[in-house]
């Protein structure tokens, strides 16, 4: 019997307490409220230090989709916002070339393939080297010499050529001792026009 | 005219041709036989001086004749044991190795200087090798254990006439 007249009283109570708790809420200015609250001084009451503690960094960042986040990053106009002058301004170029390590950097480097794409023509013709080559060279005997080994090895050449034309081979220029022979390093085309007995001047049959 | 394959090659230490090493070797006989005239002459003037007699020395003489083979012999040996080259090498830029490409040694120039003659011999059959060896040797290269290579470097002859004939411009 107690039973059946105390759950209608907590049914109502509960009703009551609905009822006024909701009217208390509504009649309150939240605004004015906060307003009344130093949230300076509540803040000072959190100990941020142990509520970042209780934060698993890693497993936030690990929630971020960073290239769709990248994505809506404008880059033309984030770099443009960049004063490029005054970073390079913070930074310290003896500082940084010192912690270079040249000779690890030039180890890198393939200076034969460097020297290759020199043009040696150019260098010469265009440059003070030429004139250092002319004067250090000799002069008419020089030449002399030049063009009559120049037409030697032509001739050598083109006989060999024959030979071989004759005995149904390809030629392929001269052979060379095993511990003097290196690749062969072709030398840029001669201009006629530029030194017509230089080089190896070869007789085409 | 574009240039040929082969000469964008540089033949320095490669085997020489035939052309080079006759024109060589027609130099060389050139300066050993007129240096050995001279030198005959000027002996046959002194000696003629000296006894006051007409001394007339030429290579009918049998002396005459061994004495130009021996400083023949002199002159094609010492060359190749000092240097691997003569004077008539030197011009046309060529030189004598061993067939592996050492320098020759002393034994191999005096048997390359004995054996030389026998190249001659058979109407010169002895240096077809020159034109058909794929080393390019003959007899007596064969026999001495040599090769003649070019030790001329064509690339810097052609670098020396680039700069003759395209003086820098004056700044």
């Amino acid at each position: 019997m107690g039973k059946r007249v105390t759950d209608p009283v907590e049914s109502l109570a509960q009703r009551v307490a609905e009822r006024v708790v909701d009217l208390v809420v509504r009649s309150l200015d939240v605004n004015a409220l906060v307003q009344q609250i130093d949230l300076n001084a509540l803040v000072d009451q959190v100990d941020v230090g142990k509520l970042v503690d209780r934060v698993d960094v890693e497993k936030v960042v690990g929630r971020v989709d960073l290239d769709r986040l990248l994505a809506q990053v404008n880059m033309d106009d984030l770099l443009a916002r960049v004063d490029v002058d005054a970073l390079l301004g913070r930074v310290d170029i003896d500082q940084l070339l010192a912690r270079v390590d040249v000779a690890a950097l030039v180890d890198r480097v393939d200076v034969n393939e460097v020297a290759r794409r020199i043009d040696i023509d150019a260098l010469v013709t265009q440059t003070d080297l030429g004139a250092v080559i002319a004067k250090s060279s000799g002069g008419i005997v020089g030449n002399a010499l030049d063009v009559g080994r120049s037409s030697a090895v032509g001739l050598d050449e083109f006989i060999a050529r024959w030979v071989d034309r004759f005995r149904r081979r390809r030629y392929s220029g001269p052979p060379g001792p095993p511990e003097l022979l290196q690749p062969a390093r072709p030398a840029p085309p001669v201009s006629p026009a530029v030194a017509p007995g230089a080089a190896i001047s070869v007789v085409e049959p | 005219m574009t240039t040929p394959p082969a000469a964008e090659l540089n033949f320095q230490d490669r085997f020489a041709g035939a052309a080079s090493r006759l024109t060589a070797y027609v130099i060389d006989v050139a300066v050993s036989t007129g240096v050995f005239t001279l030198a005959v002459a000027g002996a046959s003037f002194v000696a003629s001086v000296i006894t006051n007699q007409s001394v007339s020395w030429n290579r009918t003489n049998i002396a005459v004749t061994i004495i130009y083979l021996l400083w023949e012999f002199l002159y094609f040996a010492y060359s190749w044991a000092a240097s691997g080259k003569t004077f008539g090498m030197a011009l046309l830029g060529v030189r004598v190795v061993s067939a592996d490409g050492a320098a020759a040694t002393v034994r191999q120039a005096v048997i390359r200087t004995l054996a030389f003659p026998l190249s001659f011999l058979l109407l010169g059959l002895g240096f077809l090798g020159i034109l058909l060896q794929h080393d390019r040797r003959a007899l007596h290269d064969l026999i001495a254990g040599t090769a003649v290579i070019y030790s001329w470097d064509a690339r810097a002859a052609r670098l020396r006439f680039l700069a003759r004939d395209n003086p820098p411009i004056p700044r």
